[in-house]
């Protein structure tokens, strides 16, 4: 997984926060009106903010600094898009992910894409990667859209790249790639991302899942995909007894 | 000043994808689904608890004056002045074992995640405090209709763990207080830790609306009391060019357990067709792609069973007094849960708004025990 360092970092969300101002200096002038400063104020102002020094005109009880500077986007949406952006093939896959009803033209490049052996292979050799630090959403983001790439090269059911698909999920799940300095947060993307997959294998080929199970036995990860197997027979009772209470709520209205 | 706020909105909103739902999730949203004004107010509600209980260094202790500024969101009324500051923002204590608020994405940033289940999006809020002393925040225009509040909120559900032995729990049916109880007519109290399990949030048809089922169309609240279990979707093999059909079993159907008032989009199209869903519904547009209903425009495209586009001529945006319908096929691949609703293709309850799905299948992580995974 790709880290960006402190100073590059800052370097974007610097570039980031200026595009804003002056996008936001431009709308401002033409919406000038004599009871608000004028754009040419706007950015002169809040490039005090970018040599994040205090605003002085503004006092806060108990403020702390606050990160503006190093805003990174917040919103799903706009942390989704900037992955994609960073990863073009990722990106050209959601492309067409999300298009659930394609002209042919598009869903043969589709499936071109999901039966290519490369971009299997490096999708799961991100996926076995432990990756380093604190998880950012970023990097959750990452991994479930490449969580998204196997399930759908998966649920194709004709796909010529079916079997090396299977077997790339199977390794994923079953690399031991825990460290001991990993904290809990990246401990859990990790095995959150086994979990999605494990679900997949189990939904697409019972038999290798079981056999996952069994080839686990004796080893580092045999008590994750114990549970993981477990879970998964609980998720199919809960969603069996959901199906039950929804039917009986239906009889009673 | 209202070009600036659009403009701030036309930077910071994105376009909402749909994406299919994990299927936990599905489940437990059906078991605890809202109509969009008890969403607000559930979502409300979760703020005012994650508030009082959970924000003070031991429960019930919290203080309005100790807020700190988000790194996430301006403050509107500063930043009209030029200067990028926060708003004033509250976390829950990371300790608290009855959190209200998921620490997955926000940090368990309370106003945070209250604005994002609330509207539909902004960079920057108008801060006030509310009548407990605590600050708020608030925005408007970030709807092409003009309307301040998300049409479809994405509101907080409860299970005693995220994974799937989690024992769903609800808040008491008036909200009257912070406790939350094994049954949805707020019975019995639950007293044990809780966690936010996922985020919700609606879609459906009124019940005037009909759907394809093998023998034609079919009124959906009349396929609901038969159980038909023969409805059509389009076959994974379905293409623009050539959108095949297939018979599929019900998975189930979602039918909201009161009346309530409900937000509808009408929409007519220029082949004189007609479509009343609510905001959140995904309709399905001539590029192929999902889209929320209250964000299709007219002149878009919606698409016929066979493939052919309709432009929508007119939206009307009105209110809908009664229950909401919706149902679920068994399949679970994308295509295969596009369903046709009065003639036009629509997907069906299992899809959700992607930024919540991911959200949601993040949360479900937290399911896996640290102590199963090697050290």
């Amino acid at each position: 997984m790709e880290n960006l360092s402190t100073h590059k970092r800052f370097v974007m969300s610097a570039i980031v926060v200026v595009s804003f101002v002056v996008v936001a200096a431009l709308f401002m002038g033409g919406a000038r009106s004599p009871d608000r400063p004028a754009g040419g104020q706007t950015v002169a102002s809040t490039t005090k903010a970018l040599d994040r020094k205090p605003a002085a005109s503004i006092s806060l009880p108990e403020m702390q600094l606050p990160d503006i500077v190093g805003r990174a986007p917040v919103m799903p949406d706009e942390i989704i898009e900037r992955v994609l952006k960073k990863d073009k093939k990722l990106g050209l896959f959601m492309d067409y992910y999300r298009t659930v009803l394609p002209d042919e033209q598009t869903r043969d490049e589709y499936h071109k894409l999901l039966s290519d052996p490369a971009m299997m292979t490096t999708m799961a050799e991100d996926l076995m990667d432990p990756g380093s630090g604190h998880p950012e959403a970023e990097e959750y983001l990452h991994r479930l859209m490449q969580v998204d790439y196997f399930e759908a090269a998966l649920t194709w059911k004709d796909n010529p790249q079916r079997q090396k698909a299977l077997e790339l999920t199977r390794d994923i799940i079953s690399k031991d790639n825990f460290q001991s300095d990993q904290d809990s947060a990246r401990r859990q993307v990790l095995g959150g991302s086994k979990m999605e997959l494990y679900r997949l294998l189990y939904d697409q080929d019972v038999q290798k899942a079981g056999a996952l199970v069994a080839q686990a036995k004796g080893s580092r990860m045999e008590p994750l995909i114990n549970w993981m197997a477990e879970e998964e027979l609980r998720r199919r009772a809960l969603e069996k007894e959901n199906l039950e209470e929804h039917e009986r709520q239906a009889r009673n209205n | 000043m209202n070009h600036f706020k659009l403009f701030l909105v036309a930077a910071i909103a994105a376009v909402p994808t749909l994406a299919l739902a994990d299927p936990i999730t599905v489940a437990r949203c059906a078991s605890d689904q809202l109509s969009v004004s008890n969403a607000h107010l559930r979502i409300e509600w979760a703020r005012q608890c994650s508030l009082t209980l959970n924000t003070g260094s031991v429960p019930n202790t919290g203080n309005p004056a100790n807020y700190f500024l988000s790194g996430r969101a301006y403050d509107l009324t500063i930043l009209m002045t030029g200067m990028l500051v926060g708003a004033k923002e509250y976390r829950e204590n990371s300790s608290t074992t009855r959190p209200y608020t998921s620490s997955t994405f926000y940090n368990s940033e309370i106003n945070y995640t209250y604005v994002w289940g609330t509207y539909t999006g902004a960079g920057a809020y108008t801060v006030f405090q509310d009548p407990t002393g605590y600050y708020k925040w608030t925005t408007s225009s970030t709807q092409r209709d003009g309307s301040t509040q998300n049409g479809s909120p994405y509101y907080p559900i409860f299970a005693t763990n995220a994974s799937a032995t989690g024992t769903q729990l609800f808040p008491h049916p008036t909200l009257a207080n912070c406790n939350l109880y094994t049954d949805k007519t707020g019975t019995t109290p639950y007293t044990g830790t809780f966690a936010v399990v996922g985020y919700c949030e609606g879609g459906c048809y009124t019940p005037d609306q009909s759907l394809r089922f093998s023998t034609g169309d079919v009124n959906i609240v009349d396929a609901l009391n038969a159980r038909r279990n023969d409805i059509v979707t389009l076959s994974p093999d379905a293409t623009l060019d050539d959108p095949r059909t297939q018979v599929s079993t019900v998975y189930s159907y979602t039918r909201d357990l009161f009346d309530a008032s409900q937000p509808i989009i009408k929409l007519t199209t220029a082949s004189g067709g007609s479509l009343n869903v609510t905001n959140a519904h995904p309709v399905l547009i001539s590029n192929g792609r999902l889209v929320r209903a209250d964000k299709l425009r007219e002149g878009d495209d919606l698409l016929k069973a066979d493939g052919t586009p309709d432009p929508i001529t007119r939206i009307a945006r009105t209110h809908f007094w009664g229950k909401v319908y919706n149902l679920r096929p068994t399949a679970t691949e994308h295509v295969a849960n596009i369903l046709i609703a009065q003639g036009f293709l629509v997907g069906s309850a299992r899809f959700q708004n992607e930024d919540v799905s991911f959200i949601n299948r993040t949360i479900l992580f937290g399911a896996v025990p640290d102590e199963v995974m090697p050290k």
